[in-house]
């Protein structure tokens, strides 16, 4: 009888949420927005029909490339100190399931498969995106060999959640339950020192002269590398084929593993119930924050002193930029400072060492992470009116210019995204001192430098509108919360960058023929110097263009009902 | 001085409020009261500048909250039912926050005397999360405190409060009213307004049924003699309740 309520839970859910969305395409905004949307994804997917693979990149090298990453990323999940946000139940899941007379094992299938949802729209978006035809994959066995990727990768979480929160909760009697598991747990830790050291000794084994392309080859293939990469590289297979009959060989190894996976969540359901009530209370404490019956510390949590004092006189507006700096600081101080340590250390000791291919290696690393950043970094920070939509009644009330509001909104997530931006590039441009390229001499290097710490701040800003006033004008389609989903959202992640990405770009031209005016004129007088006040003027565009957005966000805000525009209140 | 005329808001084909005006002087306790869906907090939004009343006119200490939000802003508090902090700030910090919006000059020395009245002095480093639902209204109430607002208005202020909890926040109402601000409270504990509020405004679906003291409206409807506020109100909204 469970199924069935929990099947009618899921597809009435499903109906009346897809119903409600389309009742928002009655308003003008949501329906151009749709049809731009639907348009560019046709757009995609036409140019991408052609067969084509990149210059260099073969089959395996893709495969090592996919499973290099989920190794990062299976490795981040298990060191990460937080608990998985994947465990948590909404609060009325947690009101009406848990009391009712359901299995916990059937209440962790109908998790598994309303997680489905999101990962079928994803698969479709990633295959519109990455294309349809590379080499000669139909889409249909690309799509299922996403959607193999994407669960097991969902389902990997989800047991990492349910065993870290066992171990939290019951110490070494947790894990004890569970020899198997401490088994590969153990041999995989072993396994990854093992790894790392071989691959570091074959780094230092390298002519200078390596590409940095071979360096990481190199790293690998080295033996223990290739052991622990093994179960990623099945995982990778079916995605990186290039042939039906590559695929039919790759499949049965990739859904075996997901079947373990499955096995291995569904097994967990004895630590299931409290893992899940834990993490759906924190959420709903988190997001709702208003709920909650009785005092509940968060150990987690150390009271630390803000970076700036608020004085208690001056512009109103400021509070709000320190107040939304301060909040992201210590949500995220612990972990990106740690991880920027991290780069940091390894990007000196490799230069330091004097191994060139490798400090090439770590160099071009940082600065295409830099790139990310620069294209996904502004749905990663997220510390502005996307969060605060959920006290824009608090926020309305103050006596605070709307446009003020917008502007410091949208400046607290531009300033820390162009502190972690510049952090990458310099430190990958550190990394790269001792490279000389014939194309890019040194003092050219120091001048891109100099541009981008001038110039980057105000594409951050106009950028960080941008993205604010998509919250504004389609507040019924922005997830309000500090919170990112996991892989499964990924596809919607990209294409909100790809879009962002084209705004963006209409947003730069003025700047842009600004600046190469200014290259033009004092390019006689200055030579490659021309560049830093070509970058300062294009900079002063873009904060013109940005107040002048800021000013047009303000009235769009002000206009904003909250009911009625679906904004759910914290 | 909170001075409303006219005021309409609408919710798509959706009446919330018609045509409503009222005035609530310095020192005056407004109450008001109605069945849920009445338009009690879309008023109280409209008053607070939250949400832009579809037409209508409304004054606070004389500024016009549509050509001079931040005149009317700076001079109001509003406190909403469900307490609205930031997940990342302490309760000390909540109050920096606030007073550095409201430009408040002598913010410290307020602070203390507001976490101390509202018994939250020891509470000063915890966040939000770390509160209980009591401890939050009341973080919530002394934010909405904190710049001396000459005009106030409470939706369910009692939501979540032990009884002493009750008790000193009725207090603490009633003397913000002394000192001359302008009350408004919203609430269905039909007793609290009672006891707190000098007039009473009813309304039921986004129309007022009766305005005044309690004679007043018994002025009006003389079969109402005697009768409590309760019974009183369940006549005038035209609802009956169980036998």
């Amino acid at each position: 009888m469970s199924r069935v309520a929990l099947g009618f839970l899921l597809l009435r859910s499903l109906r009346n949420r897809t119903l409600q969305q389309a009742r928002r395409l009655r308003q003008p905004r949501y329906a151009v927005a749709l049809l731009v949307g639907l348009g560019y994804l046709a757009l995609l997917a036409r140019n991408n029909s052609s067969p084509h693979v990149p210059v260099g990149m073969t089959t395996d090298l893709l495969q090592l490339g996919i499973a290099g990453g989920l190794l990062l990323m299976v490795a981040w999940t298990w060191i990460s100190a937080t608990r998985n946000q994947v465990l948590a139940y909404t609060e009325a899941e947690v009101m009406f399931l848990f009391p009712a007379p359901i299995s916990r094992r059937a209440l962790m299938r109908y998790k598994l498969l309303r997680s489905q949802v999101v990962i079928l729209l994803s698969t479709l978006l990633w295959v519109a995106i990455l294309g349809a035809g590379r080499g000669e994959l139909a889409a249909p066995l690309r799509a299922v060999a996403l959607w193999c990727l994407f669960t097991t990768i969902y389902l990997h979480r989800v047991a990492a959640a349910l065993t870290r929160s066992s171990a939290i909760e019951h110490g070494s009697f947790g894990l004890r339950r569970h020899p198997v598991l401490l088994g590969v747990l153990a041999v995989a830790m072993l396994l990854g020192v093992g790894a790392l050291l071989q691959a570091g000794s074959r780094l230092m084994a390298l002519p200078t002269a390596s590409s940095p392309l071979a360096a990481i080859r190199a790293a690998l293939n080295a033996p223990l590398v290739a052991i622990l990469l093994a179960p990623f590289r099945l995982a990778a297979h079916p995605l990186a084929s290039t042939s039906g009959s590559e695929w039919m060989r790759s499949m049965p190894w990739a859904l075996a593993l997901l079947a373990l996976h499955y096995l291995w969540v569904i097994r967990s359901d004895l630590a299931f119930e409290e893992a899940a009530a834990d993490a759906s209370f924190a959420r709903a404490r988190q997001l709702a924050a208003r709920r909650a019956g009785t005092a509940m510390p968060n150990p987690q949590r150390k009271h630390s002193l803000p970076l700036v004092p608020l004085m208690p006189l001056g512009p109103p507006a400021r509070a709000i930029l320190w107040k939304n700096v301060t909040m992201l600081l210590r949500r995220a101080r612990l972990r990106t400072w740690s991880m920027v340590t991290l780069v940091l250390a390894f990007t000196l000791i490799v230069a330091s060492v004097g191994l060139p291919s490798a400090a090439e290696a770590a160099g071009t690393m940082l600065l295409v992470w830099g790139g990310f950043f620069f294209a996904l970094g502004p749905q990663w920070i997220r510390n502005d009116l996307r969060t605060d939509l959920a006290h824009l009644e608090l926020l309305r009330s103050y006596p605070v210019e709307p446009d003020a509001v917008v502007r410091m909104e949208a400046a607290a997530s531009a300033i820390l995204l162009s502190l972690s931006q510049l952090t990458l590039l310099l430190l990958g441009a550190l990394a790269l001192t001792h490279i000389s390229y014939p194309a890019l001499p040194r003092t050219s290097r120091l001048i891109l430098a100099l541009a981008a710490i001038l110039v980057l701040p105000a594409i951050n800003f106009v950028g960080m509108l941008l993205q604010n006033g998509a919250a504004l004008l389609f507040p019924g389609w922005v997830r309000v919360g500090l919170t990112r989903g996991g892989v499964e959202t990924l596809g919607q992640s990209m294409l909100t960058a790809l879009a962002y990405m084209a705004a963006l770009a209409v947003a730069l031209i003025v700047p842009v023929i600004g600046a190469v005016g200014i290259v033009v004129m004092l390019q006689t007088w200055l030579g490659a110097w021309a560049a830093l006040p070509a970058a300062l003027g294009s900079a002063l565009l873009l904060v013109a263009e940005g107040w002048l957005l800021s000013l047009w966000l303000g009235t769009v805000y002000e206009r904003l009902d909250p009911p009625s525009a679906g904004v759910e209140s914290a | 001085m909170i001075e409303v005329e006219g005021l309409t808001k609408n919710y798509g084909e959706r009446l919330a409020v018609n045509n409503l005006s009222f005035t609530v002087q310095p020192g005056e306790v407004l109450g008001l009261v109605g069945p849920n869906g009445a338009g009690k907090t879309t008023t109280l939004r409209s008053l607070a500048g939250i949400i832009v009343p579809s037409s209508g006119q409304i004054r606070i200490a004389g500024h016009d909250l549509r050509s001079d939000p931040l005149g009317a802003k700076g001079r109001l508090a509003f406190v909403p039912d469900e307490p609205h902090l930031f997940d990342y700030l302490t309760v000390g910090e909540h109050l920096e926050f606030v007073a550095r919006l409201y430009n408040v000059a002598d913010a410290a020395e307020r602070r203390l005397t507001l976490l101390s009245e509202l018994e939250l002095l020891d509470r000063v480093n915890s966040f939000p999360p770390e509160l209980s639902r009591g401890m939050k209204q009341k973080l919530a109430i002394a934010c909405g405190l904190l710049h001396a607002p000459v005009a106030l208005m409470f939706d369910e202020p009692l939501t979540g409060l032990d009884p002493i909890g009750i008790r000193r926040m009725k207090a603490t109402i009633l003397r913000r009213a002394q000192a001359g601000a302008a009350v408004i409270l919203s609430s269905h504990l039909l007793h609290l307004v009672e006891e707190l509020c000098t007039r009473v405004l009813v309304l039921r679906r986004g129309e007022l049924v009766a305005a005044g003291t309690l004679g007043e409206i018994i002025t009006t409807r003389p079969e109402l003699a005697g009768r409590s506020l309760e019974d009183v109100f369940i006549a005038l909204v035209g609802e009956t309740g169980p036998a």
